[in-house]
């Protein structure tokens, strides 16, 4: 089974959240979003720049969140995708703090959530989030496809000791 | 060796696995987490009031779970707050009756009489929220609410509170009748309910060692179950109050990722 993992192209996003609507739609989310949309500003005037960076969760190689969470209740599967057991976690944000990325969000009604890398959708069709995307900035797939995608568009994986599991084109 | 002197020897080894969980499962794991993000929090600037209102409405009111409805937070704070102040009246008990030992913490005296007050409201508290958190995991068994229940804990505890005021009923059976002695409520019924079949001398050793060792083992049983959440969920939720920081955190790893490899290096 192929690890999966995400490429992200900066330049195509245009901050228009799509992937976050369709995210909390597809997964039921409520109040909180497993998506979170970063505008970062640069320059000074006239010469600015606004680029966004629309994060999920990024299925880490060696996930932090999984080696903080103080009861286990965090675990990998085959493909890499990293998932946090509802019936284990009692919510005390450590996996929060650990992720270097801020990922897990912590819901209304007191435990941890996180991109479940839209699991209980057929593996066929494509993640919620990169279905809607109009620009097509967000694409997932095994990260072996995904790598040479990122690699003839210029792009590359994201270092880091966690070993997050997203390609980026800047 | 006597059923004391093993007791003597068992409450260190419990103290010591629940000091060696919190260690393994907690500490361990909030040190990698500081050394990691560390220099995103620049605690000069801490949000003090914010800091006071999360340990308001996370730690002491639990506002959170009155979210999920009336009768999970009142068994969550039965529980809690039942459990907080009854190892605060343990305590009390042990250091004034059996360390520090004080004329009005003497039998029957009124220091005496309000430690087992004390003890025996606080315990009743935890019993009726261990009772309600019994019957509604298993009406809940199966639902999405499940996943809301300790089974293990729940039932871990009660047997610790059930030996207790046995225990104590047990004891004041076998004592003559004392009207002051109704300060200690559950334990005072129970003990005049089962008078008339007194003494109890070998049931109540019995009752007694089993508390005694189902509570230290408990203490243990904190630092390696979903319990250690007693340690670790008001910690992380008075660090998440720290809006800043948490944004502050965010942005300085987004803004690595926007910049290409080589100008990072």
């Amino acid at each position: 089974m192929g690890k999966k993992g995400w490429l992200f192209d900066i330049n195509k996003c245009t901050g228009c959240h799509a992937c976050e609507v369709a995210c909390s739609s597809w997964n039921q989310t409520g109040s909180i979003s497993w998506r979170t949309i970063v505008k970062i500003e640069a320059g000074s005037y006239p010469n600015v720049t606004a680029r966004n960076l629309s994060m999920p969760c990024l299925h880490c190689d060696h996930a932090p969140c999984m080696q903080a969470c103080p009861v286990a209740a965090i675990s990998k599967a085959g493909d890499g995708v990293v998932s946090v057991n509802q019936t284990t976690c009692v919510g005390c944000m450590l996996c929060f703090f650990a992720c270097p990325f801020g990922v897990p969000k912590f819901g209304a009604e007191g435990k941890m959530s996180k991109c479940t890398y839209c699991g209980d959708r057929p593996p066929e069709l494509p993640r919620a989030c990169e279905e809607v995307c109009p620009t097509k900035a967000i694409l997932s797939g095994d990260m072996e496809d995904l790598e040479r995608q990122a690699a003839a568009a210029g792009g590359e994986r994201v270092g880091g000791p966690a070993g997050p599991a997203l390609f980026i084109i800047r | 060796m006597t059923l004391m002197s093993v007791f003597w020897i068992l409450i260190p080894l419990f103290i010591g696995i629940l000091f060696i969980g919190l260690y393994r499962n907690l500490l361990v794991k909030l040190g990698a987490i500081l050394g990691a993000s560390g220099r995103f929090i620049p605690f000069q600037s801490v949000d003090a009031a914010a800091l006071g209102r999360a340990y308001a409405d996370e730690v002491v009111l639990q506002k959170r779970i009155r979210l999920r409805g009336r009768l999970p937070w009142t068994r969550h704070m039965l529980i809690s707050w039942g459990f907080s102040v009854l190892f605060g009246f343990d305590i009390l008990t042990a250091l004034f009756t059996k360390y520090l030992p004080l004329e009005p913490f003497r039998s029957g005296n009124s220091g005496w009489l309000f430690l087992k007050f004390g003890l025996n409201l606080s315990g009743m508290v935890l019993l009726i929220g261990l009772l309600i958190a019994l019957v509604r995991g298993a009406a809940a068994g199966g639902s999405d609410e499940a996943k809301f229940s300790d089974r293990p804990g729940t039932i871990f505890l009660l047997l610790v509170v059930v030996t207790g005021f046995v225990a104590q009923g047990m004891h004041f059976a076998n004592l003559p009748p004392d009207p002051y002695r109704a300060w200690a409520l559950l334990g005072h019924w129970l003990g005049e309910a089962i008078r008339p079949g007194a003494p109890y001398i070998g049931s109540y050793s019995f009752f007694w060692i089993t508390h005694a060792l189902a509570a230290s083992a408990f203490l243990a049983y904190l630092g390696w179950s979903r319990m250690i959440h007693v340690f670790a969920a008001p910690l992380g939720r008075i660090f998440y109050s720290q809006a800043a920081l948490r944004e502050a955190k965010v942005r300085t790893v987004m803004e690595g990722l926007l910049k290409p490899r080589a100008e990072k290096s």
